[in-house]
């Protein structure tokens, strides 16, 4: 039977999954500078222990490194998305840059690419970061993984009245498919994305290749 | 016989960082940036090990690491080892198909040594 109470642990089950899939690209994103860095502190030891490092040399893997500490610096500021208690609210634009970002790795792995979005046209109202990030990041799941299709080019444009995403079919690669889902939830389904919608607000529609989320000020 | 290692990441820095120290070690190492790079590399010579980030802008590390070694068959290379470098691997994660050894990011360069210096043997040993 269905209560608010339910209807919030749904959507918080639907969230959770979200972030299943999330969490290795930021995982990712957190580890790739800090293993550079560690190989130029080991490179730097190694070089300079057989006293071949010239000054000048030594100079520029100082200012990797420094490169490599801004990157970790802005993936460490990106974890405040997560923030499920901030009432952060941002253009709808820069949400859908970041979902694009956060998905885009898995998203590859299954042969999916999300397509440029376009530069203009896109409300000036802010909306709550978080909520439409969920809301993103289940639809471009959801699209992604149907087991029927070769997923294709994906995009996302302003529709009447809201946010279209849609997905096209690809030709069949000549590497094989990587199951990416993590298998210890159930599929993000068009069930499980109208539950978070109606969590949060949403008006939504949903087919096969489409989700289409209302947005007030589109 | 010397081992030729193919390094397969599409992070610029941590590919040129990996290959200067594997050059300083002596090794025979090329790089690739992608799946497909790396098939190219290995249609002109074989390798013998493999160093292969899971997550590539083609593919994935397991489903290239098969072709990798189906491509170095073909040069007549009946035994190769494959190891994953991977940010995304689950802590304590020691396998993923296709793959012979997992290492995580960020790598420890001790480990990382001494596994190559253990997988290196076993290949000149001909295991």
């Amino acid at each position: 039977m269905s209560s608010p109470v339910a209807d919030a642990w749904i959507a918080a089950g639907v969230q959770h999954a979200v972030l299943l899939r999330v969490l290795p690209v930021v995982r990712h994103d957190l580890a790739g500078p800090l293993s550079v860095m560690r190989m130029c502190t080991t490179l730097l030891k190694r070089h300079i222990s057989q006293g071949e490092r010239a000054a000048q040399q030594g100079v520029e893997r100082v200012e990797q490194l420094e490169i490599q500490l801004a990157d970790l610096g802005e993936q460490v500021r990106r974890l405040r998305h997560w923030d499920r208690s901030g009432a952060e609210r941002v253009a709808v634009r820069t949400t859908i840059t970041e979902a694009v970002a956060l998905a885009q790795p898995l998203l590859s792995l299954l042969g999916a690419q999300v397509l440029p979005l376009p530069q203009t046209g896109w409300p000036d109202a802010p909306e709550a970061h978080y909520p439409l990030l969920c809301m993103l990041l289940a639809s471009l799941y959801y699209l992604a993984e149907r087991p029927d299709v070769l997923p294709g080019p994906i995009t996302l444009q302003l529709a009447p009245g809201g946010l279209l995403v849609n997905i096209g079919t690809a030709a069949p690669s000549e590497f094989p498919r990587f199951d990416v889902a993590p298998s210890t939830t159930p599929p993000i389904d068009a069930a499980a994305l109208n539950a978070l919608a109606r969590h949060g607000g949403w008006t939504l529609e949903v087919s096969s290749d489409n989700v289409r989320i209302g947005l007030p000020g589109a | 016989m010397q081992p030729d290692i193919l390094l397969v990441d599409d992070n610029q820095d941590a590919a040129e960082l990996l290959h200067e120290l594997l050059d300083m070690q002596g090794h025979a190492v090329r790089v690739a940036h992608t799946g497909q790079q790396a098939l190219a590399l290995l249609a002109e010579r074989p390798a013998h090990l493999f160093l292969v980030d899971q997550n590539l802008p083609d593919t994935t590390g397991s489903a290239l690491v098969p072709l990798l070694r189906v491509a170095a068959a073909a040069h007549g290379v009946t035994r190769s080892i494959a190891i994953a470098i991977t940010g995304m691997a689950m802590p304590g994660q020691t396998t993923l198909p296709g793959f012979d050894h997992v290492l995580g990011k960020p790598l420890d360069f001790n480990a990382f040594d001494t596994l190559l210096a253990r997988s290196l043997a076993r290949l000149q040993a001909g295991d």
